[in-house]
């Protein structure tokens, strides 16, 4: 056990240089000179000088890809091509916002899941069943930018019980966070929740059939405590992967979401960023997602193993 | 070879078309599924005819019409009719998830195969090119290629292909490294079939039903992520009528016409959701055992 996890630790570091790899690449596929994809068509000869040397297109590229590499590894993301600060700082300022909205649409999606999961496998072939699986093939089918802008209608324009956008700080006013940040969560959870709800029902169904089910009913067990106390704690583990897969998607999902309620996030900085032609922004960026995509997929798969001992690994 | 010696080896599954139908119009949900696909599809080929105003026509003095007789959908903001937009719309849509659906199938069915048949070195560079790829959300991937490429409907669907070729390839693969280790693939082998013979008339026939499931999900994917590229601005640039970028559009104008927003949402999650049932469909039939699987 301990093998593997050192072998599984080990073999992430790969996949973080190949994501390097892939992030620094970026600049030099724009077709043409990247620097007059910056900078515009009309831009003088000096400031075209200029910001090829900020942005070290003068050097030779492994002279320049082994400067930005060791950059990387000290912390060192670069300055922003438009306001001219460290993209560290400002990923420090953007990236709690983000985290804050991805951890709160993930615990909204199991409230949701995991209950409608386990009350249609409980009720399977009824009519709660099938009302649960089409909520929830309804729910995967909505897309996350429509159900938001659907919430901001209805909560922030028609009701006005919630702020259209913005966001406050958790430190600042905890009930200020909480109405800034549960529509956004909500959008993205709720889509979450109808993937979580259909796995929990069918790895509930799983558990249901096994023996050890069968012998705590014929023990004379009440249903509930059969439920809860057996079914449950061996139905969550294949829905702790997909809760924790789906966190590395909803980071990807939090880029329309923040944009919708303006929120000052990472996902929203990438669109901002892709649209002023920032590439050491985009390239940053791309670079922390995929490396946070890849560690927590990493983070997933030690703690299925911590989850169910029985699993052997080679 | 004779067709004698290719029944003994060639293991086809004895269903055909005909139980295909019926089983997959047997449920009335998944007929309804389909019949909501081919209105859609019937929509965005014949566009031009069905739809009553020009979706690119301007007309100030009708702007922010609610829903009426002349306009059934409403108006947006220079007064263009939203039924034609979305109709429009559906053919952007469409094209960009079948496009994307069957570009990422062509090529990577086809990386699978190669990959998986013959390994070695070039499966080895190919894999660990797609782990980088894989390592980023899809939309992540497909708004960075959209930053190096600008904006325009084909780029969408070039970036589209590139986020989703890695997983096809890599279910493809897995598919072929279990069916080349077969019998009647060894057998085929040694009555001289070309590795070429054996990869297209053997392999790849055994690891279709995997491929057909896989091409609806990627087409569900391809419809959502063009609609968000387009919410975003990176996606279809308007004024060309998108689902997406009609729905950024109406963004601005929620307090006084909700129903630009409201339509063109639907008229995505109605769509997504024929597709959901019709995969899902045709899972329960490929496949029964994943009957009333989660996840998409």
């Amino acid at each position: 056990m301990r093998n593997y996890l050192i072998k599984r630790i080990l073999s992430i570091i790969p996949v973080l240089l190949l994501i390097a790899v892939a992030s620094f690449s970026l600049l030099y596929l724009i077709p043409g000179d990247p620097v007059l994809a910056i900078l515009g068509p009309d831009a003088n000869t000096e400031d075209i000088a200029k910001m090829r040397s900020q942005l070290g297109l003068d050097r030779p590229l492994l002279v320049q890809f082994t400067y930005w590499f060791g950059n990387l590894l000290q912390g060192e993301l670069g300055n922003s091509i438009i306001s001219g600060r460290p993209i560290s700082l400002s990923l420090m300022e953007k990236l709690p916002v983000t985290l804050a909205l991805a951890i709160t649409a993930t615990f909204i999606s199991l409230i949701i899941a995991l209950p409608a999961g386990i009350l249609a496998a409980v009720k399977q072939n009824t009519w709660v069943d099938k009302f649960f699986m089409l909520i929830s093939m309804a729910g995967i089918s909505v897309p996350n930018f429509w159900l938001g802008l659907l919430l901001l209608l209805f909560f922030a324009v028609i009701l006005g019980w919630l702020p259209t956008g913005s966001y406050v700080a958790l430190s600042d006013s905890p009930w200020q966070w909480f109405r800034h940040i549960i529509l956004p969560a909500f959008a993205l959870g709720a889509v979450q929740a109808a993937v979580v709800a259909r796995m929990m029902r069918s790895s509930m169904l799983e558990v249901l059939r096994n023996d050890f089910i069968r012998f705590a009913r014929a023990k004379g067990l009440k249903e509930s405590v059969v439920i809860n106390k057996h079914a449950l704690k061996n139905s969550l583990i294949p829905v702790v992967t997909v809760v924790g897969l789906n966190f590395g998607h909803l980071l990807g999902n939090t880029v329309v979401i923040e944009t919708i309620f303006s929120l000052p996030g990472i996902g929203s900085f990438l669109v901002f960023s892709v649209f002023s032609r920032d590439y050491p922004v985009i390239q940053s960026l791309l670079l922390i997602i995929g490396a946070m995509y890849s560690i927590i997929n990493l983070a997933v798969d030690m703690l299925y193993s911590y989850l169910d001992p029985r699993i052997h690994y080679r | 070879m004779n067709k004698e010696a290719e029944a003994v080896y060639s293991p086809r599954i004895q269903t055909g078309w005909k139980y295909f139908f019926c089983k997959l119009f047997s449920e009335k949900l998944v007929a309804a599924g389909v019949i909501v696909l081919l209105i859609m599809t019937f929509v965005a080929v014949f566009a031009q005819i069905i739809s009553p105003h020009n979706p690119l026509g301007v007309d100030i003095s009708s702007r922010l019409l609610p829903p009426s007789q002349a306009h059934p959908l409403g108006t947006d903001d220079v007064g263009r009719d939203i039924f034609s937009r979305i109709i429009f719309g559906a053919r952007i849509s469409l094209e960009t998830g079948l496009l994307v659906a069957l570009g990422s199938m062509g090529l990577g069915t086809l990386v699978g195969l190669v990959t998986g048949y013959w390994g070695g070195i070039f499966d080895h560079i190919v894999m660990r090119v797609f782990d980088a790829l894989m390592a980023f959300p899809g939309i992540l991937l497909a708004i960075g290629i959209m930053a190096v490429l600008g904006p325009n409907s084909m780029n969408v669907v070039v970036a589209l292909i590139v986020a989703f070729i890695p997983s096809f390839t890599r279910l493809v693969r897995g598919s072929v490294l279990s069916v080349k280790e077969n019998t009647y693939i060894e057998s085929a082998r040694s009555l001289g079939l070309t590795d070429a013979e054996i990869l297209f008339r053997h392999v790849l026939p055994n690891c279709l039903a995997p491929i057909l499931v896989q091409v609806t999900i990627i087409f569900v994917f391809a419809i959502r992520a063009e609609a968000s590229l387009s919410f975003l601005g990176l996606g279809t640039p308007v004024p060309q009528p998108s689902w997406g970028n009609i729905l950024a559009e109406g963004r601005n104008y929620l307090r006084d016409a909700p129903w630009i927003s409201i339509f063109s949402g639907l008229a995505i999650a109605i769509t997504i959701l024929s597709l959901n049932i019709l995969g899902d469909a045709l899972r329960d039939i490929i496949d029964p055992r994943m009957r009333g699987k989660g996840g998409d």
